[in-house]
């Protein structure tokens, strides 16, 4: 048998609140937890994108100076 | 009286994706870049305020310092005329900080925010003596006003959305505050190019954007094809 388990998370009542008021205009998150979810996901993402690679800084070190910013 | 804002970088994709009403005006479209090698901003902009390829005579020179006679401009055709900052023309001297910035984050002798900083410093001072102009009741033919901010922070920064969506934001507010202060103006919005990701990095796209408040639908035009419309007053067939 496996047992799955699901992390949880504390919010304050009155966020809660809040977050079931916004999606009262957003049918395409079905519940609060669906758009704490997304929305951390979102965030992460771009903070992930903030670090970079050595391949992608070479590449726009060419390019900027083929452009005249860096010699 | 025409108010051309120059915005360098400035993307369409952007402008549509951030939903910039402001910068998206009557008609707005892409500017066709396919006349440069390389689309250069000092290159770009010289062509568009002389309405000829100037790709050849800048490469042989210096970049950065090369800098147009009047008489080689559109301004040329106007009476009474205001310019600031703009790249081929009176490019501002602290620009060279920026660059400078760009390279200490390289070498790693310096941080994205330090860069951040110096165009956000070189932007507030822009905007304050370009609303200084635009505002002192002087009677102007034509105004142009350069914004560098959205191109230097998006070398950097291009691929983290939600930090250009506030650039952008600013740009809109920016063009906002001018079409509610002169709403009999022609306003003319135009970009040297647009950007395209490298991870967070940012390079120049093969296209520009350009935003015409009047009903005039340039459709895909070249840079050099603004020098006529402006010296026209964009009284041409539509």
């Amino acid at each position: 048998m496996t047992i799955m388990y699901m992390p949880k998370i504390e919010i304050s009542d009155e966020l809660y609140q809040k977050i079931q008021e916004k999606i009262k205009n957003l049918p395409e998150y079905k519940s609060a937890d669906e758009y704490v979810a997304k929305i951390l996901e979102k965030e992460l993402k771009e903070k992930d994108k903030e670090v970079y690679s050595q391949e992608e800084e070479k590449k726009i070190k060419e390019r900027l100076k083929g452009l005249g910013y860096l010699d | 009286m025409i108010i051309i804002l120059g915005f360098d970088g400035l993307e369409y994709e952007y402008v549509k994706k951030f939903g910039c009403r402001n910068l998206m005006q009557k008609h707005f479209g892409k500017t066709d870049l396919s006349q440069f090698s390389e689309p250069r901003t000092i290159v770009l902009w010289s062509s568009f305020l002389t309405g000829k390829n100037q790709e050849k005579r800048i490469l042989s020179g210096d970049l950065w310092t090369f800098k147009l006679k009047k008489e080689e401009t559109f301004f040329n055709h106007f009476k009474n005329f205001y310019v600031l900052d703009t790249p081929g023309y009176n490019y501002s001297e602290d620009h060279k900080k920026e660059r400078d910035a760009l390279r200490a984050f390289f070498e790693k002798k310096g941080t994205v925010e330090n860069y951040d900083e110096v165009a956000f410093e070189n932007h507030k001072k822009i905007k304050e003596q370009f609303f200084n102009a635009l505002n002192s009741g002087t009677n102007f033919d034509i105004v142009m006003g350069y914004f560098g901010v959205a191109d230097v922070v998006g070398h950097l920064s291009f691929g983290l959305e939600e930090k250009m969506k506030i650039i952008y934001n600013e740009l809109d507010e920016i063009t906002r505050k001018v079409q509610e202060k002169h709403p009999d103006a022609t306003i003319l919005i135009v970009s040297d190019h647009g950007m395209k990701k490298i991870g967070r990095f940012g390079d120049h796209s093969n296209y520009a954007f350009w935003s015409l408040n009047i009903d005039k639908n340039l459709g895909n035009p070249k840079t050099t094809d603004f020098y006529s419309m402006i010296i026209n007053n964009f009284k041409m067939s539509s």
